[in-house]
């Protein structure tokens, strides 16, 4: 099978199990999956049916109790800790429900923080970072702090700075959620267009039927199970 | 600059308030130490200084047996040709010759034991103070001029006659009825207990007991002598030596040989003075961990999301110690700045401490007291910033590595 042929993604027979003061609670039980690179896909279910957990299992956030997860080559799942935190800087971007930019960081700085992480010069960090935001439609916001900025402008920015280190894969965990319709179309045009562009592979959980209407695949989960 | 110093340089101003509290207390703590320090550093060298101008002198000529045992027989060999030597040298701005000798003296009923300086007034007053502060009186050159403590102990005044009784350099007790012709008020108490000035020419036939050589060549246990600059003591005491030709058994001895408890009191207080600044620093180190730690905590959910983007853990301890060693900096070049100024000023007006004349008087001490600015502790205080705030950092910092990304962003 050649590399380009290769799913993106594979999760196997995943389970994820926590412990808590009233029994073990079975977040994830035997997920299997997966997704072909330059994918636009959706984890979607209720509340509580384990799609947070099982996308911070596929970025290496939380360890799972069992079973294996693939990404690009890499199993992350047989990875240590440090391995996980490199792997995760240069091949997986994230996009949080909460934006959670740094407030003392401006656009471009937060954008250029993770290029920081990676060892990028200066230069060549500000001009991708600059370019970032024009795609997100942020041209000369660039040196705005985010409490200067909206809830959706936040949201961009923190796209692109999911972008920034050209990751195989972009997680987007609830990205639309506090977002009013108009940002959330907005939002969705400009990863659409990126996934297009870039060929970057997107993975969102959502319930958000705006978001899942735009995806082209859906994973949906109930009761930590994938449903048929 | 690298972009984790500047977030951590932004972050400590999140909170300008709880920033500027410990900033304004580090400034505070550090003007507060450097004031105390340029204080106690003037009080030592006054101190210095007037032990020097009044009893120790810059240096001194003597015969390496003098000083060992105070033996009255320790002449020194051929003193003509070091006063020659002093009179040569362009650095030496005076000089005086001493015989120094232990005798009892008897005042009435009372007696005292006392160390007797035969000195010829004129030239010991170019070399010393104490002599010059007769305040009853005069440095006479027929009679004995007493400090004020010892005459007040003997009930002793102008005009009444004392016995000194004293051997000489054959072994012979002598006995010299000598009338008190001055009283004089020296920078220190002890002295004045104790040195008595007498009339070298009227003493000296007594001391060498009739030796007509010794008294032609001008007879001394020591020399004192005084430098224009106190910078070049060494420079000078080494010229003196090698233009004496033979020096036999005398040495010469600066003041840090003849009273080196002044020089041990100027080590003494470098070390005390970086300890009080450490002791002071130290208390500030726990506001600053403590502060630290709250900002850790409120924090939690950010430095989570950094974590899951790719800040390494050692990066994390890095950010918090940056954050720390910035905070900590942050108000000590403003308590240097003031305490130099603060100094600046103080060096100029005095700092007069009323009521405590005598006490400080026992010490060598004057009640007004002149800050001296201390630029070479500004480093040391830097390095102990730097360390202290080092330390602060360790605690706060060990409890952001311990965050975990999923948990610390759950955290509203």
């Amino acid at each position: 099978m050649s590399a380009s042929s290769q799913p993106l993604l594979r999760v196997d027979r995943v389970v994820k199990t926590y412990e808590s003061s009233a029994g073990p609670v079975h977040a994830v039980q035997g997920v299997s999956l997966e997704l072909q690179r330059g994918a636009f896909a959706a984890l979607v279910g209720p509340s509580g049916c384990g799609k947070t957990t099982l996308l911070n299992a596929i970025g290496g956030l939380d360890r799972v109790t069992s079973g294996q997860i693939w990404i690009d080559g890499t199993e992350i799942t047989a990875l240590t800790d440090r391995e996980t935190i490199e792997f995760r800087l240069h091949r997986i971007g994230f996009v949080f429900q909460a934006y959670n930019l740094v407030p003392v960081l401006n656009a471009w700085e937060n954008v250029a923080f993770v290029m920081e992480l990676q060892g990028i010069g200066v230069r060549e960090r500000r001009d991708r970072a600059f370019e970032l935001l024009a795609a997100v439609g942020l041209t000369g916001k660039e040196l705005q702090r985010p409490s200067q900025l909206s809830g959706g402008q936040q949201q961009r920015v923190a796209v692109a700075r999911a972008l920034a280190s050209r990751p195989s894969l972009v997680l987007a965990d609830e990205p639309t959620a506090n977002l009013d319709s108009k940002s959330t179309e907005t939002l969705l045009d400009i990863m659409r267009d990126l996934n297009h562009q870039e060929g970057t592979t997107f993975l969102f959980s959502t319930h958000d039927q705006r978001v899942i209407d735009r995806a082209e695949t859906i994973f949906r989960l109930e009761d930590g199970q994938l449903a048929r | 600059m690298n972009l984790l110093i500047q977030m951590a340089w932004r972050n400590i101003w999140r909170s300008p308030w709880r920033s500027g509290v410990v900033v304004g207390a580090m400034a505070l703590g550090v003007w507060a130490g450097v004031f105390m320090m340029g204080l106690a550093q003037g009080v030592n060298d006054a101190r210095t200084a007037a032990a020097l101008d009044d009893y120790v002198g810059h240096a001194q000529i003597t015969d390496s047996n003098f000083t060992a045992n105070q033996d009255v027989q320790a002449l020194l060999a051929q003193p003509e040709q070091w006063t020659a030597a002093l009179d040569a040298n362009p650095e030496v701005e005076s000089w005086s010759e001493r015989l120094v000798l232990m005798a009892v003296l008897q005042a009435g009923a009372a007696s005292s034991p006392v160390q007797i300086l035969a000195v010829d007034p004129e030239r010991e007053s170019r070399v010393f103070t104490a002599p010059r502060n007769v305040v009853e009186g005069e440095l006479s050159s027929e009679g004995i001029t007493l400090g004020q403590k010892l005459a007040d102990q003997l009930g002793a005044g102008l005009g009444d006659r004392v016995v000194l009784s004293f051997q000489d350099i054959r072994g012979e007790i002598h006995t010299v009825l000598f009338s008190v012709e001055g009283i004089y008020d020296g920078v220190s108490n002890l002295i004045e207990g104790v040195q008595v000035y007498a009339p070298l020419a009227a003493l000296a036939p007594e001391v060498l007991g009739g030796d007509s050589l010794a008294m032609a060549r001008g007879a001394a246990h020591q020399i004192h002598f005084r430098v224009r600059n106190l910078d070049s003591l060494d420079a000078t005491v080494a010229e003196l030596q090698g233009a004496v030709a033979e020096p036999g058994s005398a040495i010469i001895r600066t003041w840090r040989g003849i009273s080196p408890d002044l020089s041990y009191a100027d080590e003494v207080l470098a070390q005390s003075l970086l300890l009080f600044m450490a002791v002071i620093l130290f208390a500030m180190a726990f506001g600053i961990l403590n502060t630290m730690l709250m900002a850790i905590l409120e924090r939690t959910r950010e430095l989570g999301m950094l974590m899951a983007i790719g800040l390494t853990r050692r990066k994390v301890f890095r950010l918090v110690v940056w954050e720390t060693l910035l905070l900590s900096f942050a108000g000590m070049p403003i308590g240097l700045l003031l305490g130099h100024v603060t100094i600046a000023v103080t060096s100029r007006t005095g700092i007069t401490i009323d009521g405590v004349d005598k006490g400080l008087a026992e010490f060598g001490l004057q009640s007004t007291i002149y800050p001296v600015s201390v630029p070479e502790y500004y480093l040391p205080i830097a390095v102990l910033v730097a360390v202290l705030g080092l330390l602060s950092s360790l605690y706060p910092a060990r409890k952001a590595l311990k965050l975990n990304p999923i948990e610390s962003m759950r955290v509203l």
